[in-house]
């Protein structure tokens, strides 16, 4: 095994990390918007629903998550092995490899970022003092323009930080995908090691992929939050 | 005849009924002040005028036209009409923190510029199709109106240029404004780099940028440290000159004395005495007033 061939393999597992990354992002995003205004809705069922839904999803493990979305379709459907009629599809129609499990990694991926993101969107939107809508109001403006001109740069303003913690975050949860036999980056490394013969290197060298990857991220949330530093409240 | 006129109103939050039937009326170019002890409502009522709770039951008329009335539920839209016949300074300034001075200023003039015009060249967009429609006139009428509106259907692009030139309007009046407050070298500083003095300053010329009939001022000094309320008070000291409409809620005695036309006392929700500022303060007659007057002499004398 050469240098080139082992990082060929662990860049193909840290394509899957960086798959389920952004996808996770691009989906979990809206959908955390929709549950954030769910949660501040007045519509009293709707509010109660969605509370104890996110404190669900907020309260057991990641893992546990991936687990029951993996195993529960099989276990109400007489044990058939749903995902793994999933992967079998995708296999031979497309060539893909495990993408049953991944499909159900990013479903349970979406569903518990997207509830983190829906308690800091409404802390963000809730955070911005009932002032500035009423001055908005006061002025004429309407609801649509006050949200757009006076509260959604507060909103992402006071957003940023935990948004850029829970981001940082998801790069690192992604590798809980393995758990389910998806071949991302560690699980790359980690066959190298229990292989024959063992080769441990591999899995060093995995965390630098993931120390560039955050390092980025810190690079890019650190400009967004200068560039948004330009006033105080 | 009044110019302004609010008849009964009455507000509950709650079991609370916090306005219970306050009737005032101030003639065009007055000021009037509200006094009264925390938590009598004079916060209420400033927020049931300018729309932004609304009132159980009462009317508001202004130059003649009926502003509100309980019985009548308006659409949102036609509420965004009415509020802006008054403007209304906050006790907390609430300027936007992104903008500069100056875009504090046009904000929402700008965006009222831009839906006007767009929505007079809508006007004229429906007007042609249904004379296009139209079968009762003859053609060459038809042909005639035709051409007429079709000349004042414009563009996108010349809808953009209008904008730019009525734009200039804004900023002339803004920069005019910023002269009246005497900020003119902060247009482009942000409100966190200002003082509270300068914040209220700005907060007052934006209200007045959107050309109000009515000024409501909702305790403009309470939230400033007393070396900086004088630069504000002189700020509406000259606005009575320029004759504006204002109706001020304050604890600033000596001021109201000074500025007002009509002075109200209210207590627990009701208007308990109300006369030209010398009676009131000079002669007050209810037990309340003497009560009050007598608390605030006494905490100005600490
Ligand atoms: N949104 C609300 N919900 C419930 N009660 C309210 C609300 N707003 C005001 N109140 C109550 O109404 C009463 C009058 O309040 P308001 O703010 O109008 O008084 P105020 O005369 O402005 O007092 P202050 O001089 O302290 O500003 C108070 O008892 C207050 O607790
Ligand atoms: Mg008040």
């Amino acid at each position: 095994m050469t240098f080139l061939q082992i990082t060929q393999s662990l860049l193909q597992g840290f394509a899957l990390t960086c798959l389920i990354f952004f996808l996770t992002l691009i989906f979990s995003i809206p959908l955390g918007l929709a549950i954030s205004f769910g949660l501040m809705s007045k519509f009293k069922p709707l509010n109660l629903v969605l509370k104890y839904f996110v404190w669900i999803i907020r309260g057991i493990p990641l893992m546990l998550q991936i687990f029951m979305v993996y195993y529960l379709p099989g276990i109400l459907n007489n044990g058939q092995n749903f995902w793994g009629t999933v992967d079998k599809y995708l296999y031979f129609n497309f060539q893909i490899k495990s993408g049953g499990a991944l499909i159900a990694v990013l479903f349970s991926f979406v569903i518990n970022y997207a509830c983190y993101f829906s308690v800091i969107f409404k802390g963000g939107i809730e955070g911005v003092n009932r002032g500035q809508s009423e001055a908005g109001q006061v002025l004429g403006m309407t609801k649509k323009q006050i949200f757009r001109n006076v509260i959604l740069l507060q909103v992402i303003k006071k957003i940023t930080p935990p948004m850029s913690n829970e981001i940082i975050t998801l790069v690192k949860d992604t590798a809980l995908a393995n758990a389910i036999g998806v071949v991302e980056t560690i699980m790359a490394a980690k066959n190298f090691a229990s292989g024959f013969p063992p080769i441990i290197w591999p899995i060093f060298y995995s965390g630098i992929f993931y120390l560039l990857f955050v390092g980025i991220l810190t690079l890019l949330f650190g400009y967004i939050e200068k560039k948004l530093s330009f006033y105080k409240e | 005849m009044a110019y302004f006129e609010i008849k009964n109103f009455e507000k509950s939050f709650g079991e609370t009924k916090v306005l219970k039937g306050i009737n005032l009326s101030i003639k065009k170019g007055e000021v009037l002040s509200i006094i009264g002890s925390s938590g009598s409502g004079k916060t209420t009522l400033l927020r049931c005028m300018n729309f932004l709770e609304t009132v159980d039951s009462g009317v508001m008329v202004l130059d003649g036209e009926t502003l509100l009335d309980s019985n009548v539920k308006e659409s949102e839209s036609i509420l965004r009409e009415k509020r802006l016949n008054f403007g209304l300074v906050f006790q907390s300034f609430n300027l936007f923190p992104q903008y500069t001075v100056f875009k504090n200023l046009t904000l929402a003039p700008t965006l009222l510029l831009k839906e006007k015009l767009a929505e007079k060249n809508n006007l004229y967009k429906i007007e042609l199709k249904n004379i296009k429609k139209n079968k009762d006139i003859s053609a060459d009428e038809k042909e005639k109106k035709i051409k007429e509106l079709s000349e004042k259907i414009l563009t996108k692009k010349q809808l953009q240029i209008k904008f730019r030139e009525e734009r200039e309007n804004i900023r002339k009046d803004c920069n005019n404004l910023l002269e009246k407050i005497g900020l003119t070298e902060k247009a482009s500083s942000y409100p966190c780099e200002l003082s509270g003095g300068q914040c209220q300053r700005v907060a007052i010329a934006r209200a007045l940028a959107l050309k109000p009939k009515i000024l409501c001022f909702d305790e403009p000094t309470s939230a400033l440290d007393p070396e900086l309320t004088g630069e504000v008070l002189k700020v509406i000291k000259n606005l009575k000159k320029d004759n504006t409409t204002m109706i001020i809620v304050t604890h600033e005695m000596g001021f109201a004395k000074g500025v007002s036309d009509k002075v109200i006392f209210m207590a627990n929700g009701v208007v308990e005495e109300e006369g030209n500022p010398k009676d009131v303060f000079n002669n007050p007659k209810s037990e309340k007033l003497k009560n009050f007057l007598n608390n605030v002499s006494d905490k100005d004398g600490e």
